[in-house]
């Protein structure tokens, strides 16, 4: 660059002023580097942009990092189950400067997760759940004798619901009774269940439902992580010493304990016992915990999804062919089957069967290393794509994309 | 061209900000199969990911999306990676293609409207769901202000700030001459300043 092209050029201020961005970066060649300086230290205009953009820098500093939320939990949760991990890894509240029995076992994302799925699906649920418990009625139920508890029946569409006496009445929380959900026995060694014996203590009963393990000081350990494998979060949200504390113990059910009698129980079976909660002489296995086990998403959990559906799929298709009205499938199941009690909070729209027998699919194919049923599963969702109904023609479609993009 | 050849072609650089000794730990194990390794990464790294994600596209529903499918891809693949590099980096790159790839694919196969209609409206700067991972207003402030920003501007600003890399890696990923960088970041910065002047 000739001496004259340089004085032009020095002052061209519109120049240096395109410049001064990357200069910023330290991203100029050691030349224009060298010449960007010296007009800087006589130019008061640059001067001041140059500041501009360290101030924006350091905004950025500030600014860019997102929240920590139970957001990221949740999230971290959901993928691992899409990945099917047979057992998340654990989220424990800890928060050390507590006392006495304010805190919590969180895990809660995957209770968030767990309750909203509910929510989604609690017609699902219990509908599968009565089926399978009048077509094995022979499952024994590992019911503690000594807990009070009141069964409430509902004749009508032959469910039976515990309540909790020790609940907070403001809580509507329904729940099963202490019964491993019939799902959940196709899913043991064929007898296992039947070869339990009846718990007579809470531990026995802790250890059949929850998979904890109880030590000769009394004290409850809960399976599912080893050492140094256990996470622990700081959960925002308090928890009043009365309230009930959900213990989230992986693939095994969610316990619902409310405080009354003291325990101690650790997480991590070489973990120090990290604080201590009361738990009752009550405790029951909720719809929740039910679902959360159903919703671990193992390849055999999701043939039983298939099976079960399957049925009613086939009768609901002969329906839908001889319908004269053509309602939708959607619509005629109140006719099948008896309307499912509102969940807590539910306002949305449940899946039905046939969502979830195409999920179902979807997931079989997703994690099946059996060509042939690979093929299977794909085949009923291409089906559905050349069907009329809509919704399900939709629903395939994304779940042959997700297949497809999940392939590439 | 495909995500494959894309991550070959693009070596993941060395990323400082993580503790190489443990996450290497990670990676092993997860390679080993074991699945709360894999839990652990994603649990360090998806925040930053979804960042960088949702700067590019300023979808959140997308940004979900495309963040789950990273994992369950980077999963797919973990025993292919090569422990001489560093995680994030290379995640990120099987991100940023699938984000650009979405991109790509939704303005090939649907109009502007089509596009509203479903919910994604890149011209707004409502950030929606995304503003319950956000600490403050003037987060809030910043990050419509960034997605405000035209593509072309945005993506260069997210992966000088978001991301720290440099020119050369920015105009290697987004195959676009140094220059280009240079000016787009310039514009980015612009406007950036304008719109957030009363915070500076």
């Amino acid at each position: 660059m000739s001496t004259e092209e340089r004085r032009v050029i020095e002052m061209d201020h519109g120049y240096f002023q395109d410049k001064l961005s990357a200069y910023h970066d330290r991203s100029l060649t050691p030349e224009e580097m060298r010449m960007v300086e010296e007009h800087v230290a006589a130019c008061a205009a640059c001067r001041e942009r140059l500041e501009m953009l360290a101030k924006l820098d350091r905004l950025i500093d500030e600014k860019a990092d997102l929240a920590e939320s139970d957001y990221w939990e949740t999230a971290a949760q959901k993928i691992e189950q899409r990945l099917g991990f047979k057992e998340e890894s654990k989220v424990i509240d800890v928060r050390r400067n507590w006392t006495g029995l304010g805190w919590k076992l969180a895990a809660a994302a995957a209770s968030v997760a767990a309750l909203t799925f509910i929510a989604l699906h609690e017609g699902d649920i219990l509908d599968s759940a009565d089926q399978r418990m009048q077509e094995s009625p022979t499952v024994s139920a590992p019911v503690a004798r000594d807990m009070p508890v009141t069964h409430k029946t509902d004749t009508s569409d032959q469910r039976v619901y515990e309540q909790d006496a020790l609940m907070p009445e403001d809580k509507e929380v329904r729940t099963a009774p202490v019964v491993p959900t019939p799902a959940l026995v196709t899913e043991e060694p064929a007898g296992a269940m039947d070869a339990q014996a009846q718990p007579e203590t809470v531990d026995e009963l802790l250890e059949q439902v929850a998979g904890t393990v109880t030590n000769a000081s009394g004290e409850i350990f809960i399976r599912g992580g080893r050492a140094g494998e256990v996470d622990y979060i700081v959960d925002g949200v308090p928890t009043k010493d009365t309230a009930e504390v959900i213990v989230d113990v992986g693939k095994t059910p969610l316990v619902r304990v409310p405080s009354d009698i003291g325990k101690t129980i650790s997480v991590g079976a070489e973990r120090d016992v990290i604080d201590k909660f009361e738990v009752s002489n009550q405790i029951s296995v909720t719809h929740e915990s039910l679902e959360t086990t159903d919703d671990a998403r193992s390849l055999d959990h999701w043939r039983m999804v298939r099976d079960s559906l399957q049925p009613q799929i086939s009768t609901q298709l002969r329906k839908k062919q001889h319908s004269v009205e053509k309602s939708t499938w959607r619509a005629a199941q109140p006719a099948e089957t008896p309307p499912s009690p509102a969940p807590p909070d539910s306002t949305s729209t449940q899946p039905t069967h046939l969502e979830r027998y195409l999920e179902a699919c979807y997931q079989i194919a997703l994690q099946t290393e059996d060509e042939s049923e690979y093929d299977d599963a794909v085949a009923v969702l291409t089906e559905y794509t050349e069907r009329e109904d809509s919704s399900s023609q939709k629903l395939a479609h994304h779940y042959l994309k997700l297949l497809e993009d999940f392939h590439k | 061209m495909d995500e494959t050849s894309r991550e070959e072609r693009a070596a993941p650089p060395v990323d400082k900000s993580v503790d190489n000794g443990a996450e290497r730990k990670l990676i092993e194990a997860a390679q080993d199969g074991d699945q709360h390794a894999f839990g652990q990464l994603i649990r360090r790294h998806q925040k930053r990911l979804f960042r960088f994600v949702y700067g590019l596209l300023g979808s959140f529903d997308a940004t979900e999306d495309i963040v789950q499918e990273a994992f369950v891809k980077a999963y797919s693949a973990i025993d292919r990676f090569d422990l001489q590099y560093t995680f994030y980096p290379w995640l990120a790159t099987i991100a940023r293609n699938m984000a650009f790839n979405y991109r790509e694919r939704e303005q090939r196969k649907e109009s502007l409207d089509q596009l509203r209609e479903s919910g994604f409206d890149p011209q707004t700067t409502q950030l929606g769901p995304f503003e319950k991972l956000l600490n403050d207003e003037a987060q809030a402030r910043f990050y419509q202000a960034v997605k405000a920003l035209p593509v072309k501007y945005r993506e260069v600003f997210v992966l000088r700030h978001f991301e720290d890399q440099s020119y050369t890696e920015i105009a290697s990923n987004l195959k676009i001459p140094p220059g280009t960088v240079d000016s787009r970041l310039y514009r980015a910065r612009q406007l950036l300043l304008e719109s957030l002047k009363d915070l500076l």
